[in-house]
């Protein structure tokens, strides 16, 4: 049964080197002849002590690291013992060290499982959100111009819709009256009046295109509803004036008692057309969201055409 | 024996906080397998100004560790590597 020891012993200083080597090979022979393997031998040489040993200040250390019997360590202490030159010896086993290194293994293997989980964690914990978090953000940005880009459209085009209404309102009346005028001076009155009449219904049609392209708006931007809403409000009280106008001029025609009927059949085919744009109108917002908001607006333009009825029987 | 944390009174001298980094076992730090007495430059950090070896609760190595430690220092002042005792001044 071999086992692993260190030997270290201190030589008297005095000593020749000759002699400390006799010694030294004398113990290693003594470890051969036991079946005993030398694995290193360490001379440290003429080295300074820590403190005096039998009033000396210096000593030749020499280790030698075996792998041999026990018995064999045994003569060697012996030997070492009864050897007047060496000062110190120590004989350590270095197998009983090596034994307990595997609880010590088991210790640090559940060290470096504990001390890698956290790291491998923090790993995955900023490697997971950093991929995720910036693709919304951007969207978020895309959005954010999306909706920017829409809204300043939106307002352009009720901006240039509403300018465009008023222009073609202002128009519209400033033509009639001068047509108006112009009937009762002159009382030419067949051509006027299809002048009148292809008038009314340029800007009829006009304003069919105009409640058209308000709808698709409303197709296109869902998601805004009020808006629209009170867009569509805001035209078609315009809109409404502008009946309001144009059922108080042939009531003044009536007055000057021109060729009255056909302009009255004219507006009944007028209001006929009024009719079936609702119709149409009736039609398109089938669609939920925008439903409720049109059915309001429907109200208020046959309101207004009762009180165009009203007008008219004055 | 797990209890739940009383208010404790104010005491009239409370006592001082210290606070200090967390103590390891610098030889588990390292992974080294047994102390060799021979490299006493190694020991020097665990041994007091008069030669004295410092207490675990001191310099935080582990028990497996600060048994290896005094056995390889007492072996070490065998062999005239390290002083039993540094005398004192004065």
């Amino acid at each position: 049964m071999k086992r692993e020891y260190e030997i270290g012993f201190i030589i008297n200083p005095e000593t020749a080197d000759e002699e400390a080597e006799k010694i030294k090979t004398s113990i290693t022979d003594i470890l051969t002849k036991g079946n005993g393997s030398i694995e290193n031998v360490d001379d440290w040489g003429r080295k300074a002590l820590a403190y005096p040993i039998e009033k000396h200040n210096e000593g030749i250390y020499v280790f030698i690291k075996t792998l041999s019997p026990g018995d064999v360590i045994a003569a060697v202490e012996r030997r070492l013992k009864l050897n007047e030159k060496v000062m110190r010896f120590i004989v350590i086993r270095l197998d009983d060290k090596l034994k307990k290194t595997n609880k010590l293994e088991k210790k640090w293997k559940r060290i470096e499982r504990f001390s890698r989980k956290p790291e491998s964690d923090r790993e995955r914990q900023s490697g997971r959100p950093a991929p995720v978090t910036p693709k919304p953000a951007e969207t978020v940005k895309k959005e954010a111009v999306k909706e920017e880009k829409v809204e300043t459209k939106v307002e352009k085009e009720v901006v240039v819709k509403e300018e465009k209404v008023e222009t073609k309102v202002e128009k519209e009346a400033v033509v009639k009256e001068e047509k108006v005028e112009t009937k009762v001076e002159k009382e030419a009155e067949v051509k006027e009046e299809k002048v009148e009449t292809k008038v009314e219904k340029e800007a009829e049609v006009k304003e069919e295109k105009v409640e058209t392209k308000v709808e698709k708006e409303a197709v296109v931007k869902e998601e805004k509803v009020e808006t629209k809403v009170e867009k569509e409000a805001v035209v078609k009280e315009e809109k409404v004036e502008t009946k309001v106008e144009k059922a108080e001029k042939p009531a003044e025609k009536k007055e000057a008692k021109t060729i009255a009927k056909k302009t009255v059949k004219k507006e009944k085919k007028v209001e006929e057309e009024k009719v079936k744009e609702e119709k149409t109108e009736e039609e398109k917002p089938q669609k939920p969201k925008k439903a409720p908001a049109k059915k309001t607006t429907t109200k208020k333009e046959e309101k207004t055409e009762e009180e165009v009825e009203n007008a008219e029987t004055k | 024996m797990l209890r739940p944390n009383k208010p404790s009174r104010p005491s009239r001298f409370p006592k001082k906080q210290y606070f200090s980094k967390k103590k390891y076992c610098s030889f588990c730090k390292d992974r080294i397998r047994f102390i060799d007495y021979k490299k006493s430059s190694d020991l020097g950090s665990y041994i007091l100004e008069t030669g004295k070896i410092l207490p675990a609760r001191v310099t935080g190595t582990c028990a497996y560790h600060q048994k290896q430690l005094s056995k390889a220092i007492k072996q070490a002042r065998h062999m005239a590597l390290i002083k039993f005792i540094e005398s004192r001044r004065g």
